[in-house]
């Protein structure tokens, strides 16, 4: 895969405005400010997939969504368990959890909202339609929940293109990543959208 | 057999990799989800290797040892090169977990299951003989494999620890 500076800047910018608008939606579902990191983009060996957001072994959530239509790929929110604790507590306004299902529930709902609210920018910005799957989810080390995350697109490739953002929520720096995973057929399709479009 | 922790070296293999070594050597994977880790050893020469497949068969990819169908024949041709037989191999296999659960909690992607069936099948034909295995399920593992007796060590979170 050729991924020269011109190309990684029109990734970026569409990483910047995607993660804007999740970061605000992120902002208004806990109530707290968010910091948002200059998003990275990378094309990564899969077999460094496993440790992208640290220690391998680490006990993490990811939230999974599948988007499709013009271009079609993946996002993943991935917060390490201790976090995502502080964020439901946040979410509820209270500290004492509900129980499991509401808990499993408010992850869904955050990965629904945070992935619309991505999606929903690239949409305007750059007038491709886009659908997005209900969420899956994993509670696991981190290692055996990235690598079975993307493992449908390794059949063939040895790499991964990952629009990475981090979200820093509040006083208490609570973490969540955000990756933004395009299919690699997509990427000529959304090149040429934007070339000829608003990036001229 | 080697009785202390210090003489033996410790190699982790990554995803889509592989390793070998002799009875000084422990080989470990880390975070096996629906990937499949599979320890091959010849208790006689004390040789073994371990190899990290993501899929079940290769559709023409470079990498080979990411695939069971390709990735085993060639460990099994690097551990003949270091004095193993293959008559005497064994296996142990771990992974093939399916991760991710929708909200009603159906697992959402079936690779596991098929690594599991790829790599049996795999074994099968060439006729070694699965001598112990902890797959399937719905959570991640680590292994650790040591070579001075072929055992293999299970880590999962919030279980213990399982040697097979």
């Amino acid at each position: 895969m050729d991924l020269d500076q011109g190309k990684k800047d029109i990734l970026k910018e569409v990483a910047n405005i995607g993660a804007g608008n999740a970061a605000t939606a992120f902002s208004g579902m806990i109530g707290q400010e968010i910091n948002m990191t200059v998003p990275k983009v990378e094309l990564i060996d899969i077999q460094d997939l496993p440790s992208i957001t640290g220690d391998e072994e680490e006990y993490i959530a990811c939230i999974m969504i599948n988007f499709s239509g013009e271009i079609s790929g993946k996002i993943l929110l991935v917060v390490d368990m201790e976090n995502v604790e502080r964020m439901l507590k946040l979410i509820f306004s209270t500290d004492e959890l509900p129980e499991k299902s509401m808990q499993h529930s408010a992850l869904n709902e955050l990965g629904n909202i945070l992935s619309g609210a991505y999606l929903k920018a690239i949409n305007d910005f750059t007038d491709l339609d886009l659908d997005q799957s209900v969420p899956a989810m994993a509670y696991d080390m981190a290692g055996a929940v990235l690598s079975s995350s993307v493992i449908d697109y390794s059949q063939t490739e040895d790499f991964i293109l990952l629009l990475e953002t981090e979200f820093i929520a509040g006083e208490e720096k609570l973490e969540l990543f955000y990756f933004f995973i395009p299919e690699k057929d997509s990427l000529d399709f959304l090149f040429e959208k934007l070339v000829g479009g608003n990036f001229a | 057999m080697p009785s202390s922790d210090q003489v033996a070296e410790k190699l982790v293999v990554k995803m889509a990799d592989h390793a070998v070594g002799d009875e000084n050597t422990v080989l470990a994977t880390l975070g096996l989800g629906s990937c499949i880790g599979i320890a091959l050893y010849d208790k006689f020469s004390k040789v073994g290797g371990l190899v990290h497949i993501m899929l079940p068969e290769n559709p023409g990819g470079k990498k080979i040892v990411k695939y069971a169908d390709t990735g085993i024949p060639f460990l099994i041709e690097e551990l003949e090169s270091l004095g193993a037989q293959k008559r005497r191999l064994s296996a142990k296999i771990v992974g093939g977990a399916g991760m991710f659960k929708s909200e009603s909690g159906d697992s959402v992607m079936k690779i596991g299951a098929r690594n599991i069936e790829a790599v049996k099948d795999t074994l099968k034909n060439i006729g070694i003989k699965i001598i112990g295995s902890d797959v399937g399920k719905d959570y991640g593992r680590s292994m650790y494999f040591y070579l001075d007796d072929g055992r293999v060590e299970v880590k999962s979170f919030s279980r213990d620890l399982k040697t097979i």
